[in-house]
């Protein structure tokens, strides 16, 4: 059985592009294993509800598959449900959408499952039928860039093209259906001969950003403006959820350098700009759901988890008014049917981890640390 | 015992300054008469007589000596004798002895090395072991002289100082032509009265009882005497006596006329075989009696068996120390096979005492390792602390028998504080190993080192704690193990002349 290890998609400065309807971000985040639907199966830690929206208490601990549908690796994908995601989903789904969008934050020390969390409150934004806006990894916009243009629209500002095409290409995959429906409201002008009207579908905006590259991060710029002023119309029959996983990357410092080799603020960065000003909670119609991550993040240090360590003042000011959700590590029930579940899919492999023994072992060498335990077994 | 002063290198040198007492004692410790001349002692009166013109170079414990091959570990200090003829060899208006005067001393004393043992024939080599006990004698005789006679004697003392120290013969000479050494009987037993005197000096050295000073004593005084920092025991002074220094060695087998005294000593192993053949003729005697009761009809359906024990044969080694001659390994199974046949017999219970004195008590591998108390804190929680350390880490544990199996070192998550697997899996180690994993608080502190070691720490601090919460069994199969042994490596140190403990430089053709 081929099995995709939980890649650690943060260090990844590519976001792999997968011939699939759904986010594409899935594919890294996933812990992609194989599952034959069993029809039958009376398994304790699985559920057959494939709903997010039908989960509830009594589904925390199991895991659940995504269909092959929304999701298509090797073989299917199976996330566990846990208390965190099943909080802000329920908020989701009471909160009022004509009040300015609501943040949350998930947050918790490493490896706890934060972006997990994210990917199971994203899916449940997509059977919604939401229109959403994911940010695999907001660190990977701040470092190792390897080209900086100066940016066309403000002279002060960088441009990354890199980053930014491959986030409208992914974009485009996700919200596939989406981009013919929704019509922009101004003009945009790109060079002398080139421009897009006013009444054109959002398709055609990411199709002239991705095949444009120099002029790919004002396009991102334009959809994210065009998505937030519109997504709060009423005339609008979509909401907008921003999903952003590490957060803390967009006011923190980044490691880029300018020719004469001072570093770039965030905010010089075009990208990093239009971003901040999606999550400053002036729009309603959607919510905005992120995650800090201290892996990916730079010059933190490595004890720091709280959202006020890892925002820093001035993140922390913008994102003021937010609703911060921790992401503890496993609990016994959630350890034993991540257990059960590898188990079952033969990934322990060693004969002493099946044992009583073995179990106790796991549980003091990785202290319920969900990515601890997972590369625990990785080799076992 | 009296109250004698620290002894610090500087205590009489105070007045000049200098520090005599670099390792590195080379030609920068010899310096020209005149001006620089150093005065010794406290009263910075000039120093008298030849003695003390010139400032004479110590050498560190272990080093070698100049002169002889005597590897002597020499004191780090000066060691001073009285002028009045005190007994008190430690206050002050001393003067000062040579180096060479005191490594006499020492030798007077037989305060030297067992390694030393095989160097003594440099002594008696010059001459024959008369020759040898003669110059033990004279060496014995400075002692007395030097420790309770007054300065008289000096001059002649450094001669014979100077003659058992510094003949050229012994430059020329070389040892390894010389077979093993040979010791008279009266070599061996001078050597044993001047042991005595020289036990019964350093009792009234130490101000102790000469009558009771026992050989504990000794090497408490020798030890306090001669503080070294070596840390191989066996090359440490000691002074013990001559029997267990010398070898045995036999006695001549033949006598005036040339007749040896063993009928058996020309098949060349005398003791072995007569060994042997008074072996034999106990088996016979056995069968014998064996024989005799059958006879008789007496003979016991029930064997009474020599009660073995926990006992073992005589080592190889062990039958050649107790025979005072070599045997080869063939000899020795045939030793072993004529025992076991003897013990097989019905009636060997006749010769318990014989086969008794063959064989020794294996030693008793008791556990000494202390058990932590079990205390019982407000709650009612048993918990117990122990220590333990690593290289230069020192960690301390608590074990609290809540059952939770949580971890805290040093007020952290363990997951954070060690965040590699490999220092956890040292952590787990002792609770798995008992099969208590899920059943233990610990709460860890730790400090010094590195990871590796703080967590080598640990796992010997949660070993020990754990002792009282197990069974003695349990606690021996954790010895066993190796969990409550301290780890003794430590980090060597960089000699000089070479880039670290093991390295050296770079060899370079030219």
């Amino acid at each position: 059985i081929m099995s995709l290890h939980r890649l650690a998609f943060r260090l990844r400065p590519t976001v792999i592009q997968v011939r699939s309807l759904h986010s594409s971000g899935y594919v890294q985040q996933q812990e992609a294993v194989a599952v034959e639907p069993e029809p039958e199966s009376v398994s304790v830690f699985r559920t057959h509800e494939k709903d997010p929206a039908c989960h509830s208490d009594k589904h925390v601990g199991q895991f659940y598959t995504l269909s092959s549908a929304h999701m298509k690796t090797f073989n299917e994908t199976c996330i566990m449900v846990r208390q965190p995601a099943l909080e802000v989903i329920s908020y989701l789904k009471k909160a009022d959408y004509s009040q300015p969008a609501l943040r949350y934050v998930f947050y918790g020390v490493k490896g706890t499952g934060k972006t997990m969390s994210l990917c199971h409150t994203v899916h449940f934004c997509y059977t919604q039928g939401w229109l959403v806006l994911h940010v695999p990894d907001a660190h990977l916009w701040v470092k190792n860039c390897k080209e900086l243009l100066p940016s066309s629209y403000k002279s002060s500002r960088f441009d990354q093209p890199l980053e930014a095409t491959t986030w409208l290409r992914n974009f485009k995959i996700t919200n596939e259906h989406f981009l013919p429906r929704i019509k922009l409201k101004e003009r945009y002008v790109w060079t002398k001969r080139e421009s897009t009207e006013a009444g054109s579908s959002l398709g055609e905006l990411v199709d002239q950003g991705i095949s444009r590259v120099k002029s790919s991060s004002d396009v991102v710029g334009a959809v994210m403006k065009e998505l937030r002023l519109q997504s709060g119309q009423p005339g609008s029959d979509f909401r907008l959820a921003v999903a952003v996983d590490g957060v803390n990357a967009l006011w923190g410092r980044s490691t880029i350098k300018k020719e004469d080799k001072t570093t770039v603020d965030p905010e010089e960065l075009t990208l990093v700009y239009n971003l901040r000003k999606l999550m400053k909670n002036d729009w309603s119609g959607g919510a905005i759901v992120t995650t800090l991550s201290q892996t990916g993040s730079l010059y933190c240090p490595k004890s720091a988890y709280l959202p006020q360590d890892l925002l820093g003042e001035r993140g922390f000011d913008s994102m003021d008014p937010f609703i911060p959700v921790s992401v503890p590590n496993y609990s016994e029930k959630e350890f034993e049917s991540c257990y059960l579940y590898y188990m079952d899919r033969n990934w322990l492999q060693h004969p002493q981890s099946r044992t009583e023994e073995g179990k106790k072992e796991l549980i003091f060498l990785c202290n319920m640390n969900p990515s601890m335990f997972e590369r625990l077994c990785g080799y076992l | 015992m009296i109250n004698v002063p620290p002894l610090t290198p500087h205590r009489e040198l105070e007045t000049t300054g200098r520090n005599y007492f670099s390792w590195r004692a080379g030609s920068r410790l010899w310096r020209k008469n005149g001006a620089n001349t150093v005065y010794h002692r406290p009263d910075d009166s000039p120093p008298r007589g030849k003695l003390t013109t010139r400032p004479y170079r110590l050498a560190r414990a272990g080093s070698r000596c100049p002169f002889t091959l005597i590897n002597l570990p020499v004191i780090p200090f000066q060691l001073y004798q009285t002028k009045q003829g005190n007994n008190n060899i430690l206050t002050d208006k001393f003067t000062l002895i040579s180096a060479r005067k005191v490594r006499a001393l020492a030798l007077g004393h037989k305060i030297i090395c067992s390694g030393d043992v095989h160097q003594l024939p440099p002594l008696t080599r010059l001459s024959s072991p008369k020759m040898a006990a003669n110059s033990a004698r004279v060496v014995g005789s400075l002692l007395r002289k030097s420790v309770n006679f007054v300065s008289s004697t000096r001059p002649v003392t450094l001669q014979f100082c100077r003659r058992i120290c510094g003949t050229p013969a012994l430059h020329r000479k070389n040892l390894g032509a010389t077979g093993p050494e040979k010791f008279t009987a009266e070599f061996i037993q001078k050597q044993v009265e001047e042991f005595e005197i020289g036990k019964r000096h350093l009792a009234n050295m130490m101000g102790e009882d000469p009558e009771n000073f026992t050989q504990e004593d000794i090497d408490r005084s020798i030890a306090y005497l001669f503080p070294s920092g070596l840390f191989e025991k066996s090359a440490r002074p000691l002074m013990k006596h001559p029997v267990e220094i010398f070898p045995k060695q036999r006695a001549v087998q033949w006598g005036p006329d040339g007749r040896p005294f063993h009928f058996l000593f020309y098949t060349g192993k005398q003791s072995y075989y007569s060994l042997m053949h008074d072996l034999y003729g106990r088996v016979l005697k056995v069968e014998k009696h064996q024989d005799q009761l059958r006879a008789k009809g007496l003979f016991p359906t029930e064997p009474k068996q020599i009660a073995l024990g926990t006992s073992r044969w005589l080592t190889k080694e062990e039958l050649e120390a107790l025979l005072v001659e070599p045997i080869s390994s063939q000899d020795y199974e045939c030793f072993i096979q004529l025992m076991e046949r003897l013990l097989t017999m019905p009636c060997c219970s006749l010769e318990q005492q014989f086969v008794m004195n063959h064989r020794r008590q294996l030693e008793a591998q008791s556990m000494h390792q202390v058990v932590p108390p079990l205390q019982k804190d407000d709650a009612g929680v048993d918990f117990s602390t122990a220590e333990g350390r690593r290289k230069t880490s020192k960690g301390s544990v608590v074990v609290r028998d809540c059952g939770a199996g949580r971890l805290t070192v040093n007020g952290q998550d363990y997951l954070h504080y060690f965040s590699v697997l490999q220092d956890r899996e040292q952590l787990m180690f002792p609770l798995q190993f008992c099969g208590l994993l899920g059943r233990f608080d610990l709460d860890c502190s730790v400090s010094g080192g590195g990871r590796s070691s703080q967590a080598g720490a640990l796992r010997l601090a949660i070993s020990r704690a754990l002792l009282s919460f197990l069974s003695q069994s349990e606690g021996e199969a954790m010895r066993q193990a190796g969990l409550l042994t301290p780890d003794p490596r430590v980090r060597e140190r960089k000699k000089p002349g070479q880039e670290g403990a093991r390295r050296k430089f770079t060899w370079k053709k030219r």
